[in-house]
């Protein structure tokens, strides 16, 4: 399919799904997301030449361990939306690859930027971080907030093939258990954070929906604050610690190893917020249980992102040098563990 | 045998052909200043592991067949000793598998440093 034909199929696609004529007056490529094609369509209608920003988002070709295909994750974000989770208006999902030659789904194009350097260091943004790290306290706060009570997530249960009770982190140990097993290099970290995992196993868990990659680069922000949650393609039904640690993990504070939070603010500030929109009191060991977890599928993630590339899935630097910092998972894990009392 | 300049002597040459040159051309480009950024620093990365690759093996070796209780075997070619210590690291996760290892104890110490060892290598600023 030619540039041009892949724009006049979703232009005409478009136009019944909106149910009036419209132009794809542009179409940019967006860079980041490592497992999806996500393009910025500026659409204008014919009969008033009013305008829209959208952006299409399909898969790449190959996935990664746990991810979503893009029939699910359009499910997952109309759910968070339809709770008030701030995260673009998802439109439509093509689902029989018939219109592009992928399965793709139409969501709202917000503003802001998801860069790393401007979130974590822009002088722009000194004054504004504290609002970003409330509105993701409260918007995370929302997330967890939706749990298989009403039954809309049993599609999640059903695709990771969980049944309810479950414990996610039995589950979670076992899971890993079997990438480790699988994996060609020996990592002798990854069997000792295993044997710690199993003697730190959470008392109790709640079972809520987890964004499964909440961290600095996902969340669109701007001088006006959080725009919006962005990449649900890792999603689940599991423990609410997954996320809270995740975006506390060492590696997604881009260099900025004392702000704990994301990279810019304090972690504790981030517990505070979070038990003030969740009336629930943070436990430290569930997150350091979630954050040697969190590190560890990191480090397995790392080696995947490098086979895409070793494997020929999908070419590119930026993936062969991911495999080169597994390492730094693995040391952040068994520091975590021996400061663990 | 090839005359001079030596391997390490051309990648230098390369990371710094990106860095000067190339760098500068596309630095308007995010994406593409980022990923000749990270190629650059890989170059890096490869200067420092041609540099100290077989020496750390070499540790590594000794102190695995120390805690493994095997007799110490140092083959000859680098690709061998890269075979023979991932054959070792295998015995030692499944030790540590069957017996359970946690902190304080040798294994975590040995473990440890081997990280160390690596992380000199892939990333020197990364703190400790």
């Amino acid at each position: 399919m030619t540039d041009q034909e892949f724009k006049q199929s979703l232009e005409d696609w478009l136009s019944i799904q909106f149910n009036k004529q419209c132009v794809i007056e542009e179409l940019k490529p967006l860079s980041g997301g490592a497992c999806q094609e996500n393009s910025l369509i500026t659409l204008r209608f014919i009969n008033d030449g009013s305008k829209k920003r959208l952006v299409y988002r399909s898969d790449k070709g190959s996935a990664l361990f746990a991810s979503l295909p893009r029939e699910y994750e359009f499910r997952v974000a109309q759910i968070a939306y339809q709770h008030g989770v701030k995260t673009p208006k998802p439109y439509f999902l093509e689902e029989t690859g018939n219109i592009t030659g992928k399965k793709f789904y139409i969501m709202e194009a917000l503003s802001g930027k998801t860069d790393v350097r401007y979130i974590t260091k822009d002088a722009s943004l000194n004054s504004i971080r504290p609002k970003i790290l409330d509105e993701l306290a409260k918007n995370l706060a929302l997330i967890h907030s939706i749990t298989l009570e009403s039954q809309e997530l049993d599609f999640l249960l059903k695709i990771y093939h969980r049944e309810h009770p479950f414990h996610p982190s039995k589950f979670a140990i076992q899971e890993m258990k079997q990438e480790i097993e699988k994996l060609d290099e020996p990592h002798p970290t990854m069997y000792l954070a295993i044997n710690w995992l199993e003697e730190n196993i959470p008392s109790y868990e709640d079972i809520t929906l987890v964004h499964g990659d909440f961290r600095t680069g996902n969340f669109l922000v701007s001088e006006n604050g959080l725009e919006g949650i962005l990449d649900w393609e890792f999603a689940h039904v599991g423990n609410p610690y997954e996320d809270i640690s995740w975006f506390c993990l060492r590696d997604w504070r881009f260099g900025q190893i004392k702000k704990e939070a994301g990279g810019f603010a304090e972690r504790e500030e981030f517990y505070e917020l979070y038990e003030k929109y969740t009336n629930k009191k943070i436990d430290r060991k569930s997150v350091l249980f979630w954050e040697v977890m969190g590190n560890l599928r990191w480090a397995v993630g790392t080696i995947g992102q490098a086979e895409r590339h070793l494997q020929g899935k999908t070419r590119g630097i930026e993936l062969a040098a991911i495999g080169r910092r597994t390492a730094e998972m693995e040391y952040e894990m068994m520091r975590l563990i021996e400061n663990a009392i | 045998m090839q005359y001079k300049p030596e391997n390490q002597d051309l990648i230098e040459a390369i990371a710094e052909f990106l860095r000067k040159d190339i760098l500068a051309l596309v630095k308007d480009n995010d994406e593409l200043a980022y990923k000749t950024l990270v190629s650059w620093n890989m170059l890096n990365v490869v200067i420092r592991d041609l540099e100290k690759e077989e020496l750390n093996i070499i540790k590594e070796l000794e102190r695995l067949s120390e805690l493994l209780n095997l007799p110490l075997e140092i083959p000859l070619t680098l690709k061998e000793k890269k075979e023979k210590v991932k054959e070792l690291n295998h015995k030692l996760c499944e030790l540590i598998k069957n017996q359970k290892i946690h902190k304080n104890h040798p294994i975590w110490d040995h473990v440890k440093q081997t990280l160390v060892e690596n992380l000199s290598i892939s990333n020197p600023r990364f703190t400790l």
